[in-house]
C-alpha cells in the first residue's frame, strides 16, 4: 500500500493517487490509538491503519499538492483533478453544528476542501484541521460568493483542459460550480472549444455547467447555419432557459429541423415533457412528405423499442406513442405487423400501447387481413389497463362478421380469469351470436363442454353459465340429450344448474328410465321434480320396465322416496308387481323402502311367486329381511330337500347373528326340528347346522338347538346325534355332588 | 406425509335387477394393474367385503361425549332455580308465578316458530355429513393382482386394525386380462351400500378397470387427483402390523362359533372400568379358554383344542375390534388365531373357502404414548447388506410371491439372510407376509418408497430409549400387585451418569405414573410424553416378560 501510494506521489499518477486519497477518505481506521498495544499483543487482529495512521496520509496528500502548488510545478492541475475527480454527490453529508460550529455537506474530505476552498470567504480549516467549518457569521449552504475560492488559481489558469476535464467527468456540485466559474477567467480558451465540447456542457446535470454551455451556444450561434447538434444539445439540457432558447431557434429553422430525421426523432422521444411538447407541436403544424413521414415513423419505432424499463421511460413511450398518434396518423400504415407483435411484446406500457393502437387502426380497415388471435389474447392479457382497455375497443369496433370469424377468441374471452375482460366480452357474444346463429351455436356448444372440462378459472363457471342461461339460452335448447345427461352428472354445480334447466326442455321418450330414475338422486331439486313428472307422464313405459324403474325408490333425496312410494302404491296395480320387482325394492338398504317392500310383498303377493320370493330375500344382508323370509319358510319351503339345501347358507346366517334377530332365530329353529324330523336326507342337513349352532354359549339357543337334534334323533333313529350324553352327576340333599 | 393419487373416473357399482358390474378405479401413475372376471361366488364376496369396510371406517378411539345440550340447559335451569329462591323469599310469589307461564309460553311459541328452521338447518348438516363422507377415509384401499389369487388391504383409521381379503381364483369365473402388481382404489362410502345388493341370482361382474392405462396420455383432464397427507403415526401402525405378521406367534384354530361367543360376551356386556383385555389360556392338549377382563367371564373353546407345545397365558387388548369378524362367522370354516405376546399384535385369519380374511389388531386400539413401545417391530432383525436385499426382492417380484425356501434355492443366498432380507422389505412396506398360505408376497405399498429411517421411531427420544436397551445400560426391576398394576424401577446409564426412572403400569398396561431424575422430566414432567429412560425401562421390562 504504502509502496503505490508513495509510487504515484513520484510519478506524479494522479488517477491513483486520487483513487487511494479517496479511499483515505472514506475508509474508517482499523482501531484507534489508545487500545493499540492491547490489539497487538492479540495475534489476528489488524494492527495496520490506525487512527494517527489515518489522520497522516490525508494530510499527506494534501502535502504533496501544497509543496507541487508552492512550486508552481504544473502537475498540480493533474494532480488535483485526480483527487477531485472520485467524489460523487453521494459522499455528501447532513450539515451539521455542535455549538456555534457549522459544518457544511462537503467538510470532512482534507484535500478537497483545501483545493476547492484555500481561499475561501466561506470555509476555513477546523483547529483540529481534519475537517473544515464554516466561517463564524456564515451558515452551511449559503451559496458560493462570486470570488475565486480555490488554492492557487494561477495554476488552473495555465492549464484550464483540467477544468474541462472536471466539468465533462466530474459528478460533484462544488466541483462544478468551481471549475464553471474557474473556466470563464480565460475567455480565449472558452473560445477554442468546438461544438461537441459545448453540447456536452449543455447535457451535464448541473446547472452551473449547463448555463456556461448556453452561454457559449450563444456565442456560436448562426442564424443562417445553424448547427442542428448544437440546439439538439440545448433542446435537451438539464438547464431550463437553454431548453427554452432552444425551441425558439429549431422554430426559427424548422425547415432545415423537420428534413433531419434523426433530431426530430430525438426530440420526440426526449428527456424532458417541455422538449417532447415541442416535438408534438411541431410536427403538428407541418405536413410531411410520405418518404420522410414513414421514415421519421420507422427512427420514432426503432427507438421506443430500444428504451429501457425505467417509469421515465415509459412516460417518454406514452409521449412519443401520442405524438405519433396525433401528427403523423397518415404514415402510421406503414408499419409491419412483425413490428406491431414486437411492440405488443415489449414490457413498457407505453409502447404496448402503441401496438394495440397500430392494431386498431389496421382493424378499421375492412381490406386487412384479419387479426391472429393470439395477438389479441396478447393485448387484452397485458399488464397494463390501458393496452386491455384498447384492446377491449378494438374488438368491440370489429365488424360483426370479422367476429363472427373469431368464435374462438370469444369462448376463451368469455373464460378468461379477468373479470373485466369476461363482462366486457359479453355483450360482444351476445351480439354476434344474434347476428350469426352458426357462430352463436359454436360458442355455446364451446361454452358447455367448458363448463364440463371443470377447469376454469374461479369466478368464470359461474360467468358462463350467466351467459348460456341469459344471452345464448336459444342455441343451448337444442343440445342432444347425452350432452344434458352429462351436464346433470358432471361434479360442477353451474354445469349441474344449467343440466336442470335444460332438461324441463328434453323429451322424456329419449332417456331411458334407469336414467329417469337416477335423476331422482340428484342434488338440484328441479332435476328431481322434472323426473318425477317424467314418471307421471310416462306411466305406460314405467311399466313396461318396472324393475329399472323401481330404482326410484332407492333415491338418496326423502321427497323423491316420498314420491315414488306414492306413484307405486297409488298408480300401479298388482298387475305391475311381479316377484323380481318385489325383490328389487325388498333389495334396498334403506328401512323405509324395506318396510314400503314388505307392504307391497302383502299386499301384491301371489302364491306362484312364493319360491322365487323366498329363495332371493333370504340372500338379503339385513336383519329385518331376514325376519321377514321366515314367513315363507313353512309354506314354500317345507318338505322340499332341495328347496332346504338351498336355504343352508340363510339358516346358518340367521342362527349366526350376535345377540339379534331372536324372532327370526326362533322361527328357524322351530322349522329346521320340524322339517329334519321328516325324512333322513333333511335330517343329516339339519343336524349339520345344529351341531354347529350347539357351540353357542346363548343358553336359549344352546338348549333349543341340542333339544332339536334329540327330537330329530328320535324322529329318525337312522341319523347319528354328534352329541354325547354325559351322566349326570348325583347330588345329594343340599347339591352337593355324591360319590358313587 | 403426503400419498398423491390419479383415478380415472370414480369406482362404481352399476346395481341393475339381474345383473351388477362392479368397477374399481386404480392409481394410473402406478404400474398397470388390473383384473377382470365375473363372481362365482357373490355372496361370501359380498360378506367379506363388507367385512373389509369394517376395518375402513373402524374407529374405537376415545370420544368424548358432547355435553353442550346439557350445559346450556343446566344453565337455564339455575336462572330458574335462582327465581324460585328469590319467589319464596318475596311476597309477590304469583305475580311472578304468572309471569314464568307467561316466559314459558312466548319461550314455547318461539321454539315452535323456529323448529322449522332448526329442522332443516339439522337435515342440512346431515346431508352435508353424508356427502363428504368420502373424507373420512384416510387411506384409500390397496389391490393386489398377484398369479394366484388378488387381494385388498387396508388399515383402520384409527391407526390400530389391519385387514386384508385374499380371494384365489376359484372365486371368480370367466376371467379376462388381467396384469399383476399393486395399486390403490379409488373407495367411497357410497359404494358400502351398493356392495349389500351383490346376490347369487345376478351375474356379478368384477373388474379393476384398465382403461385409465390406455387414455392417460389423450385426455387428462378427465383424471380424478387425490392428496392424501397421512399421519406419520398412521404409516407407521400400517407397517409396524405388517411386520409383526412375520414374527414367530403362537398359532391355534377356533371354531366359528368361539368367535360368535366372544362377539356375544362382548355385545352384551360393557364395561365401564378397566382392565379391558382379554386373557387367553392355552394349556397343550386342553381346549383354549379365554377370560374377559374385569368381569372374569370365561368362555371355553370346547371344539378348540391347543396344540401348542406349552401352557402359557397371553393378555390381548382392544378386544371391540373382534366385531370386524361378526359377518363372517356364518361363512367361516375356521378361524386361525396368531399372538405374538402381551401387548403385541395379533392375528385373526379366516378360512372363507376359496379366500381368507386377515385381521391384524395391534396391542392396543389407542395409539398413544400411554400404551404404546411397540416401535421394536420396526427394528431390523438382521444385518443385510444392499446388494443382498436388492437380490432377494428382484427374485421375489419375478413370481410375486415365493417361501424363503424357494428364495435360498433361485439366489443362493444363505437362509438366514434370506429371512433378514425379507423381513428388512416387510418393514419397508414393500412385501408381506401371507399368514394363511405361509409364502412372503411382493407388495409395494406406496409408488414411492417410504422413508423408513424417518417412520421408525416417533420422535428422537424413542430412538434413545433404542439405543441406551441395546447397549444394556438397563436394568429393571417389577413389582405386580393385587389389583394389577406393575411398578417398574431401574437404572439407565447414559455415558457416565445413571439416571433413576420409575414407572406405574396400570392393569390395561398403560403408564399413570412415572418419574425420572433426568432434566427433560424435570422440566416438562409428563405433558410431552415419557422421557427416554422411562421408555428404556418399559421396552427393558417388555423384552424380559417375552
Amino acid at each position: 500500500m504504502r509502496h503505490i501510494f508513495k509510487g504515484a506521489e513520484y510519478k506524479r499518477d494522479a488517477r491513483v493517487l486520487g483513487l487511494l486519497a479517496y479511499r483515505f477518505e472514506k475508509t474508517r481506521a482499523n482501531f484507534s490509538h489508545k487500545n493499540y498495544s492491547y490489539r497487538a499483543r492479540h495475534a489476528g487482529t489488524p494492527t495496520a491503519y490506525g487512527e494517527s495512521t489515518r489522520r497522516y496520509l490525508r494530510h499527506r496528500v494534501w502535502r504533496t499538492l501544497r509543496r507541487a502548488g508552492l512550486s508552481a510545478d504544473p502537475d498540480y492541475v493533474k494532480l488535483a483533478v485526480g483527487v477531485l475527480l472520485p467524489f460523487t454527490e453521494a459522499d455528501a453529508q447532513e450539515p451539521r453544528s455542535s455549538g456555534r460550529t457549522a459544518y457544511d455537506r462537503w467538510a470532512p474530505y482534507i484535500a478537497l476542501n483545501h483545493i476547492l476552498y484555500e481561499n475561501s470567504p466561506r470555509y476555513e480549516p477546523s483547529p483540529s484541521r481534519t475537517t473544515f467549518r464554516v466561517k463564524r457569521g456564515g451558515r452551511p449552504g449559503i451559496p458560493a460568493p462570486a470570488v475565486r475560492e480555490e488554492a492557487f488559481p494561477k495554476l488552473w489558469e495555465a492549464r484550464p483542459e483540467g477544468l474541462v476535464h472536471l466539468l465533462a467527468e466530474s459528478e460533484c456540485l462544488p466541483v462544478h460550480e468551481f471549475a464553471a466559474k474557474a473556466i470563464r477567467a480565460v475567455p480565449t480558451f472558452l473560445d477554442q472549444l468546438d461544438v461537441d465540447d459545448v453540447v456536452m456542457l449543455l447535457g451535464r446535470p448541473y446547472e452551473v455547467t449547463a448555463r456556461l454551455g448556453l452561454e457559449l451556444a450563444e456565442r456560436r450561434y448562426d442564424r443562417s447555419a445553424p448547427d442542428l447538434t448544437l440546439l439538439l444539445g440545448m433542446a435537451r439540457s438539464i438547464y431550463q432557459p437553454a431548453r427554452t432558447k432552444a425551441f425558439l431557434w429549431l422554430d426559427e429553422q424548422r425547415t432545415r429541423v423537420l428534413a433531419d430525421g434523426a433530431v426530430v426523432a430525438e426530440l420526440v422521444l426526449a428527456k424532458h415533457a417541455d422538449t417532447r411538447d415541442f416535438a408534438r407541436r411541431l410536427l403538428r403544424s407541418t405536413a410531411l412528405a410520405p418518404e420522410a413521414g414513414s421514415l421519421l415513423v420507422a427512427r420514432i419505432v426503432a427507438a421506443m423499442l430500444r428504451l429501457g424499463h425505467t417509469p421515465e421511460d415509459d412516460l417518454r413511450a406514452r409521449d412519443a406513442t401520442q405524438t405519433l398518434v396525433a401528427t403523423l396518423a397518415p404514415h402510421l400504415a406503414t408499419i409491419g405487423a412483425a413490428v406491431v407483435k414486437d411492440l405488443l411484446a415489449h414490457p413498457l406500457a407505453g409502447v404496448q400501447e402503441l401496438g394495440a393502437e397500430l392494431l386498431l387502426r389496421s382493424a378499421a380497415d375492412s381490406r386487412a387481413p384479419a387479426i391472429p388471435d393470439e395477438v389479441m389474447v396478447q393485448i387484452l392479457h397485458s399488464e397494463h389497463e390501458n393496452v386491455r382497455a384498447v384492446g377491449l375497443r378494438l374488438l368491440a369496433e370489429l365488424p360483426d362478421a370479422t367476429l363472427a370469424r373469431m368464435e374462438l377468441l370469444l369462448v376463451r374471452l368469455s373464460t378468461d380469469k379477468n373479470a373485466d375482460l369476461r363482462n366486457a366480452s359479453r355483450p360482444i357474444v351476445r351480439r354476434v351470436a344474434a347476428a350469426h346463429p352458426i357462430a352463436g351455436e359454436t360458442i355455446a356448444r364451446a361454452l358447455v363442454e367448458a363448463l364440463l372440462r371443470r377447469k376454469l378459472p374461479e369466478e368464470a363457471p359461474s360467468h358462463v353459465l350467466r351467459m348460456l342461461k341469459e344471452d345464448l339460452f336459444d342455441h343451448v335448447v337444442g343440445l342432444p340429450t347425452e350432452d344434458v345427461w352429462r351436464l346433470l352428472q358432471s361434479g360442477s354445480a353451474h354445469a349441474q344448474e344449467l343440466g336442470g334447466l335444460l332438461l324441463q326442455r328434453v323429451d322424456p321418450a329419449s332417456l331411458q328410465v334407469d336414467q329417469i330414475a337416477k335423476l331422482a338422486s340428484h342434488d338440484i331439486l328441479s332435476v328431481r321434480q322434472a323426473a318425477w313428472a317424467f314418471y307421471d307422464k310416462s306411466e305406460a313405459r314405467i311399466r313396461g320396465s318396472m324393475a329399472e324403474a323401481a330404482r326410484i325408490l332407492d333415491a338418496t333425496w326423502e321427497d323423491s322416496r316420498t314420491f315414488a312410494f306414492g306413484f307405486f302404491r297409488d298408480r300401479l296395480g298388482a298387475d305391475a308387481f311381479d316377484a323380481d320387482v318385489l325383490v328389487t325394492i325388498l333389495d334396498s338398504v334403506r328401512e323405509d323402502v324395506q318396510a314400503f317392500g314388505r307392504e307391497l310383498a302383502q299386499k301384491y303377493f301371489k302364491d306362484e311367486d312364493g319360491p322365487v320370493l323366498m329363495t332371493k330375500l333370504s340372500e338379503h344382508p339385513s336383519v329385518a329381511v331376514q325376519r321377514f323370509t321366515t314367513n315363507y319358510l313353512t309354506r314354500f319351503a317345507a318338505s322340499d330337500p332341495a328347496r332346504l339345501t338351498l336355504m343352508l347358507p340363510y339358516f346358518t346366517s340367521v342362527l349366526s347373528r350376535v345377540n339379534q334377530g331372536r324372532v327370526a332365530k326362533q322361527r328357524v329353529l322351530a322349522f329346521l326340528e320340524e322339517e329334519g324330523s321328516k325324512n333322513e336326507e333333511a335330517a343329516r342337513l339339519v343336524l349339520g347346522i345344529l351341531h354347529r349352532i350347539s357351540a353357542t354359549v346363548a343358553i336359549e339357543y344352546r338348549g333349543a338347538s341340542i333339544a332339536a337334534m334329540v327330537a330329530i334323533h328320535h324322529a329318525q333313529p337312522g341319523v347319528m346325534l354328534p352329541l354325547r350324553i354325559k351322566e349326570p352327576q348325583l347330588r345329594g340333599k343340599n347339591g352337593i355332588p355324591v360319590l358313587v | 406425509m403426503e400419498f398423491q393419487y390419479s383415478y380415472k373416473g370414480s369406482s362404481g357399482i352399476d346395481n341393475g335387477p339381474y345383473r351388477t358390474a362392479m368397477s374399481f378405479s386404480p392409481d394410473v401413475t402406478r404400474e398397470p394393474t388390473f383384473f377382470t372376471g365375473e363372481l362365482r361366488k357373490p355372496i361370501a364376496f359380498r360378506e367379506a367385503m363388507s367385512a373389509l369396510h369394517d376395518v375402513v371406517v373402524s374407529d374405537l378411539r376415545f370420544k368424548p361425549k358432547d355435553k353442550t345440550a346439557y350445559k346450556e340447559w343446566a344453565a337455564k335451569q339455575e336462572v330458574i332455580d335462582w327465581d324460585e329462591i328469590a319467589r319464596q323469599r318475596s311476597g309477590n310469589a304469583n305475580q311472578l308465578k304468572d309471569l314464568q307461564a307467561q316466559l314459558t309460553a312466548m319461550q314455547q311459541r318461539a321454539a315452535q316458530r323456529m323448529q322449522p328452521f332448526y329442522r332443516a338447518r339439522q337435515k342440512y348438516f346431515d346431508w352435508l355429513y353424508q356427502k363428504d363422507r368420502d373424507a373420512w377415509f384416510v387411506l384409500d384401499p390397496v389391490i393386489t393382482v398377484h398369479p394366484d389369487e388378488v387381494f385388498f388391504e387396508c388399515f383402520s383409521q384409527d391407526e390400530s386394525s389391519y385387514g386384508r381379503l385374499g380371494a384365489s381364483y376359484e372365486v371368480f369365473q370367466n376371467i379376462g386380462e388381467l396384469s399383476c402388481g399393486t395399486t390403490n382404489i379409488d373407495y367411497s362410502a357410497a359404494l358400502y351400500d351398493e356392495f349389500q345388493k351383490i346376490r347369487s341370482y345376478k351375474v356379478t361382474k368384477f373388474g379393476v378397470d384398465p382403461s385409465g392405462f390406455e387414455v392417460k396420455t389423450t385426455n387428462e383432464e378427465d383424471f380424478k387427483e387425490v392428496k392424501i397427507d397421512l399421519p406419520d403415526s398412521w404409516v407407521r401402525g400400517f407397517l409396524q402390523v405388517n411386520s409383526a405378521m412375520a414374527l414367530p406367534a403362537r398359532a391355534f384354530d377356533l371354531h366359528p362359533m368361539d368367535v360368535h361367543n366372544f362377539c356375544f360376551v362382548l355385545r352384551r356386556h360393557r364395561e365401564k372400568l378397566g382392565p379391558r383385555s382379554m386373557r387367553w389360556h392355552l394349556t397343550p392338549g386342553q381346549p383354549v379358554r379365554v377370560t374377559f377382563d374385569p368381569w372374569g367371564t370365561e368362555i371355553i373353546c370346547r371344539r378348540s383344542i391347543y396344540t401348542g407345545p406349552d401352557a402359557t397365558e397371553i393378555r390381548v387388548w382392544g378386544r371391540r375390534r373382534l366385531h370386524i369378524l361378526e359377518r363372517l362367522i356364518p361363512l367361516a370354516k375356521r378361524f386361525t388365531v396368531h399372538l405374538l405376546g402381551q401387548g403385541m399384535p395379533s392375528f385373526w385369519v379366516a378360512d372363507l373357502g376359496d379366500m381368507t380374511f386377515t385381521l391384524g389388531l395391534s396391542g392396543w386400539t389407542a395409539n398413544d404414548w400411554s400404551a404404546s413401545g411397540n416401535f421394536d417391530l420396526l427394528a431390523p432383525r438382521k444385518d443385510v447388506d444392499d446388494a443382498t436385499k436388492l437380490k432377494v426382492f428382484q427374485a421375489l417380484k419375478k413370481d410375486w410371491l415365493s417361501t424363503p425356501d424357494a428364495l435360498v434355492q433361485k439366489t443362493g443366498i444363505p437362509r438366514a439372510q434370506v429371512l433378514g432380507a425379507l423381513s428388512a422389505w416387510t418393514q419397508a412396506g414393500r412385501a408381506i407376509y401371507d399368514l394363511a398360505k405361509g409364502v412372503y408376497r411382493a407388495r409395494e405399498l406406496s409408488r414411492e418408497p417410504l422413508p423408513l429411517d424417518a417412520l421408525r421411531f416417533a420422535n428422537e427420544r424413542e430412538s434413545s430409549a433404542m439405543r441406551f436397551v441395546e447397549a444394556r445400560g438397563v436394568t429393571v426391576r417389577a413389582n405386580g400387585t393385587q389389583d394389577g398394576t406393575i411398578t417398574l424401577m431401574g437404572n439407565v446409564k447414559e455415558g457416565r451418569n445413571e439416571l433413576h426412572p420409575s414407572l406405574i403400569l396400570d392393569s390395561d398396561g398403560r403408564i399413570v405414573r412415572a418419574e425420572c431424575s433426568c432434566n427433560f422430566f424435570q422440566q416438562n414432567q409428563l405433558r410431552k410424553g415419557p422421557c427416554e429412560h422411562m421408555l428404556a425401562l418399559r421396552m427393558q421390562h417388555q423384552r424380559q416378560v417375552h
